[in-house]
């Protein structure tokens, strides 16, 4: 399993606190290997250039 | 009326009509088979047996009227417990809701199998909030595979794929966010649809990830698939995804064949993660179907893990206010997923927003080219419960993500999908997708219709077929 790194942690003790959320250290370990995860499909993702005229997919209809 | 199995929704709906069986009948012997493999499968979360009866009994009064037979007359149903249905409280898996208040009415969808004449035998087990592959619930069981018992169902519609399979009712409803019709129609050897993305109403369902969810049908042949698809159609104004556009009827063309149709099967990432009972179905799909060529869709990797970080934003935000007060009441396999789903930064989120409208060109690019496009439903065929792990091209992989592998791009941009299952010799079902171009679900039900004529595609498994 890869380690979640200084950087990923900092950034969920951080969020954990923005969002008001309140985590035993089991669980903060669980979801910074899910964050990780999320960290590698994000990283995938740049990988693809992108045109500045490549919107947003709708999610709403007005 | 013949009361073994399997019996299809055409049956029902003839044997009512002729006189054959009243559809009390025909309901009570759903009831009874439901009754007696439901403790072993555990598909069903709550069965709605005096709803089916009264239902039931008010069609036979209506044929006494001599009024005209729906189309769906005397077909039981049943639904997965994310659809509200009136008086029952609308779990979507979760435990969590299990306090909420009974639905005050009826989802659009059911109301609509209500009105052609459906009889509702109960709601289906899932995924918890509709976030796995699997049917592994923890709070309300596992659903069991009917062609191997120690087999998940898939998910996260696994109650409904079992059901279906068990010949329990001919015809279920669910829901596709990653591929959650299509995963159990695959692993259980049913027939599915996921229709175009804003094709039938969500009103009156539990949702799981707005960007994504799909509703649709699972059933036991291509023909029953077409006859509840058409039942579901038509606009809904009160639901502002529902995109407004006049019924298509597909059981009229179902068997108009396939001339002239340019047909491909999708290779490249479609073959990388398929094993190899997946890889046979494909291709021998596209042989019978008459495939003449083979395409590769560029940025599928990319799609997916759009799709994969999409889902976990959109779930976790969703689910915020209870993960800050109520995080005992979560289901552990998925609590966790959807916290850190919460935490998502938005840069990622619109980046994946954005590759999925670049993503969607290039997909219409290959449907200019392409009317049908084939590729297996899932990597592999049913997993153990509990497996955690599957092997695809000598990678081990975590199952209950990766199911969903094959699927995933296709929703991701809310192509039109029908899975047909196809028997790989020795082995579990293992199903196609059959994909067309937005708004031709036609086309992918003809294809069904097509290679259930040649005898490959069938939810009959080799030692029941005569």
């Amino acid at each position: 399993m890869k380690k979640t790194g200084p950087e990923l942690n900092a950034y969920l003790e951080a969020a954990l606190a923005l969002h008001g959320l309140e985590l035993d250290e089991p669980r903060k370990r669980e979801v910074a290997k899910q964050l990780s995860v999320l960290r590698e499909m994000a990283r995938l993702i740049e990988t693809r250039p992108l045109d500045v005229d490549v919107e947003p997919a709708n999610v709403f209809w007005p | 009326m013949n009361n073994t199995y399997p019996f299809s929704a055409q049956d029902c709906t003839a044997a009512f009509k002729r006189g054959e069986a009243s559809a009390r009948e025909i309901a009570q012997a759903s009831l009874e088979r439901i009754a007696r493999l439901n403790p072993d499968l555990n598909a069903y979360t709550a069965i709605t047996r005096q709803r089916a009866l009264e239902e039931a009994d008010a069609l036979d009064h209506e044929r006494l009227q001599k009024n005209p037979t729906p189309a769906l007359a005397a077909v039981p149903y049943a639904v997965k417990n994310l659809f509200d249905v009136a008086g029952l409280t609308t779990l979507a898996g979760a435990r969590l809701h299990a306090g909420n208040p009974p639905a005050s009415a009826d989802a659009t969808l059911v109301d609509r199998l209500r009105s052609a004449g459906g009889l509702l035998t109960g709601t289906l087990n899932m995924d918890a909030y509709a976030y796995g592959f699997t049917t592994e619930n923890t709070h309300y069981g596992a659903t069991r595979n009917p062609r191997d018992p120690t087999c998940s169902a898939g998910g996260s519609s696994g109650g409904t794929g079992a059901a279906v399979a068990a010949g329990l009712v001919p015809i279920g409803l669910a829901s596709d966010t990653n591929g959650s019709i299509r995963v159990p129609a695959s692993l259980c050897g049913v027939f599915g649809l996921k229709p175009t993305f804003g094709r039938l109403s969500r009103r009156g369902t539990h949702p799981f990830v707005a960007s994504l969810d799909h509703l649709g049908p699972l059933a036991t042949s291509s023909t029953d698939l077409a006859l509840a698809y058409d039942a579901l159609q038509g606009w809904d104004p009160r639901d502002p995804a529902c995109v407004h556009r006049l019924p298509a009827p597909c059981l009229p063309s179902l068997g108009v064949g396939l001339a002239g149709l340019r047909i491909a099967r999708l290779t490249g990432y479609f073959d990388q993660y398929a094993g190899a009972e997946a890889r046979w179905a494909a291709e021998t799909a596209a042989r019978a179907l008459g495939a003449t060529e083979e395409v590769e869709l560029e940025g599928v990797a990319e799609a997916r893990a759009a799709a994969y970080l999409i889902t976990a934003t959109e779930s976790g935000a969703l689910y915020l206010d209870a993960l800050r007060q109520r995080s005992e009441a979560f289901e552990p396999l998925s609590r966790e997923r959807l916290t850190a789903g919460a935490l998502v930064p938005a840069a990622w989120y619109q980046r994946a927003q954005r590759l999925r409208e670049w993503y969607r060109r290039r997909a219409a690019e290959l449907l200019d080219r392409y009317d049908l496009l084939i590729a297996p439903a899932t990597p592999v065929t049913a997993p153990l419960l509990g497996q955690e792990t599957i092997r695809v091209r000598g990678r081990e992989l975590p199952t209950r993500p990766n199911l969903g592998l094959l699927t995933q791009p296709i929703s991701f941009i809310g192509l039109p999908v029908a899975v047909a299952p196809l028997w790989p010799e020795g082995s579990m079902p293992m199903g196609v997708q059959l994909i067309a171009a937005p708004w031709r679900e036609d086309l992918c039900l003809r294809a069904a219709w097509a290679l259930e004529q040649t005898g490959l595609a069938t939810s009959l498994p080799p030692e029941e077929r005569t």
